[in-house]
């Protein structure tokens, strides 16, 4: 693995990156805990975070099933909480290995914070820091989901502010994308968009909705030039 | 969690992740893709703070998360400079402050 030093950067310094770790095995213990109180043992949750790598759509299918809904529901909530990752695969789809089957392994880190710390980059540093960060969130989300299951249940990840060490780095993330009026408005309509579909859908659902909602917004007054410029 | 769920969705999540890089390894993205792609994070991150911040499974939640994400929104606008391990930090002790002090 690369050096931290060799990428650090004001968008993905130690301390950022520490604690943006910190926060990913916290939640992963979370997850793990409370997947091993379900009945699930060990070995199950770790192989869900390891090839999934979805947090919020392995809670939501969990939760799902236990609600005594279909396995077929399950995997649609799953589904749709993840095809944000559709997007982002997209976006970082210029950076990653041209080698099919190195393309292919990096395609599988993809996620929020992989993607949206390394797009902070200079163009040509994006390739090492997102293969860098993937791999860091990977392995915090699995060897969290291990510490947790193996621990137990007693574990609460949110009293440690961990959710709102997420949130804030999502605000601080979004606010830096902001360059203009026109990005303003953009960015407005994607929040209160997701604001108004979470009354009535799952978050996960809300966030693919405003995302389409704010393209079409963003598109029709040309704010792709005015993040051209 | 059954290991046949599992399995499908760890297939098809797979398959959302690997399409764009796959289907655009050696062609260029079309114009009005790469317009988009622009777009995509100005759309995508507000949206992620919404659902970050506001998001349960009951719907929308005014809680300590909210007080967090107000202070770090104020933090980033006053440094205007890149702070996000400070407001990761910060986003955490408020939040795990709040909660100590008034409950969860």
């Amino acid at each position: 693995m690369a050096n931290l030093a060799d990428t650090a950067t004001p968008a993905n310094s130690r301390v950022s990156l520490t604690l943006l770790t910190g926060a990913v095995v916290l939640f992963g213990m979370a997850y793990g805990a409370d997947s091993f109180a379900a009945g699930n043992g060990i070995l199950m949750p770790v192989v869900a975070s390891t090839f999934i790598v979805g947090g919020a759509s392995q809670i939501a299918t969990e939760a799902v099933l236990r609600g005594d809904g279909s396995p077929v529901t399950a995997v649609l909530i799953g589904l749709a909480l993840n095809l944000r990752f559709v997007a982002l695969g997209l976006i970082i789809s210029p950076y990653l290995p041209t080698q099919p089957l190195k393309r292919l392994f990096a395609s599988h880190l993809v996620s929020d914070h992989p993607v949206s710390f390394s797009m902070l980059e200079t163009p040509e540093r994006r390739k090492k820091s997102y293969l860098l960060i993937g791999l860091l969130m990977w392995g915090a989300w699995v060897g969290g989901t291990l510490i947790g299951a193996v621990a137990g249940s007693a574990f609460d990840a949110s009293a440690l502010g961990a959710d709102g060490a997420i949130a804030a780095g999502f605000v601080a993330l979004a606010v830096d994308q902001v360059v203009g009026r026109k990005s303003v408005i953009t960015a407005i309509v994607a929040f209160a968009t997701s604001m108004i579909l979470m009354i009535w859908v799952e978050s996960g659902i809300a966030v693919v909705g405003a995302t389409v909602v704010a393209i079409v917004v963003g598109r029709a007054i040309g704010v792709h030039k005015e993040l051209a410029r | 969690m059954t290991w046949p769920v599992l399995i499908t969705l760890a297939i098809l999540t797979f398959a959302f992740k690997a399409a764009g890089p796959m289907i655009f390894a050696k062609r260029p993205m079309p114009a009005w893709l790469d317009d988009i792609v622009r777009i995509l994070p100005l759309a995508i991150y507000p949206a992620l703070v919404a659902s970050s911040v506001f998001g349960s499974p009951e719907g929308v939640t005014f809680d300590a998360r909210a007080i967090a994400a107000a202070a770090v929104l104020v933090l980033v606008i006053l440094v205007r400079k890149r702070v996000f391990g400070f407001a990761m930090l910060l986003g955490a002790v408020v939040t795990a402050g709040v909660r100590a002090l008034f409950g969860p």
